[in-house]
């Protein structure tokens, strides 16, 4: 369905969706991470409700990528986008990587080694945060070139 | 700071974050009180407008960009009508530039994609900060 939106609100949109990403891993990483004590039968049925979480602003992250991508084909700033966007690509494709091994790992806790499981996974969780910044600041210095062309806020569907 | 210094000040604390991303409301709101932070999330403006009349937040944590006609700027006005004492830190995607901020006050700004710990440690600061 076609919007009327400035490339401001997709860049926002954009960027509340890999904050999701953010959030919910470094909260775990927090939470449990500085906090063992917080570690008991229920955390494993937060890590699985975190990684739907994480895998659902994934996924949300890609359709807005898609969507902003549609919108900056139509400016003059089309050119350049092609190199940003696989370079955001690359961060998102390292993001899947390390989502599948955080999967990969709390497949297979072990009952008798169940706090020291939670524990490798939280560091593995406190290295998604470092990607969605690399991706902010790719976003971040493409805003600059948007801003300087003057179409940042002009409309486009 | 003490556990119990810790504590004191969390629970002096009343903490409204606005953010219009829902599920990242609901989950900062779950995580920050499964710590002990007295905490109450708004999704829009006609949420957090009511919440600054009942909850009666002391620190605000505010998205500025909400997609609607109403700002954070705007809330953030009403809340320090309601208490001059307010703390306020903004969360921003960099939307609006840092300067913005800064000429409504604001002196606190965390940037987007926001990590957790760091989130604890402004909000730490700004409950100290409502001692002085």
């Amino acid at each position: 369905m076609p919007t009327n939106k400035t490339l401001r609100s997709y860049f926002h949109d954009l960027m509340n969706k890999i904050q999701g990403i953010a959030v919910n891993s470094s909260s775990f990483a927090y939470l449990y991470g500085h906090y063992p004590n917080n570690i008991d039968a229920s955390t494993k049925d937060k890590l699985s409700k975190v990684l739907k979480d994480i895998e659902l602003y994934y996924e949300k992250t890609f359709e807005n990528l898609s969507l902003t991508s549609r919108a900056i084909d139509q400016s003059v700033a089309s050119k350049e986008w092609v190199s940003v966007q696989k370079a955001i690509g690359k961060e998102l494709n390292d993001i899947y990587e390390l989502l599948d091994s955080v999967k990969d790992l709390s497949a297979k806790i072990r009952e008798a080694n169940f706090k020291d499981d939670i524990l490798n996974i939280t560091k593995e969780m406190g290295l998604f945060q470092e990607k969605c910044e690399s991706v902010a600041r790719i976003i971040d210095n493409f805003k600059e070139r948007l801003i300087s062309l003057g179409i940042y806020d002009s409309v486009h569907s | 700071m003490t556990l119990l210094q810790d504590r004191k000040g969390k629970a002096m604390a009343k903490i409204l974050i606005v953010d219009d991303e829902v599920l990242i409301t609901n989950s900062l709101v779950g995580n920050l009180k499964m710590l002990g932070y007295d905490i109450c999330g708004a999704k829009n403006s006609k949420e957090a407008f009511e919440a600054l009349e009942n909850f009666r937040p002391n620190i605000l944590l505010i998205d500025i960009n909400l997609r609607e006609k109403v700002s954070g700027f705007d809330i953030l006005k009403k809340g320090l009508e309601l208490n001059p004492n307010t703390k306020v830190a903004v969360l921003t995607g960099g939307d609006y530039p840092i300067q913005d901020c800064l000429k409504h006050g604001i002196k606190t700004v965390i940037k987007k994609p926001i990590a957790f710990e760091k989130l604890i440690e402004t909000i730490n600061d700004l409950i100290k900060s409502l001692d002085s």
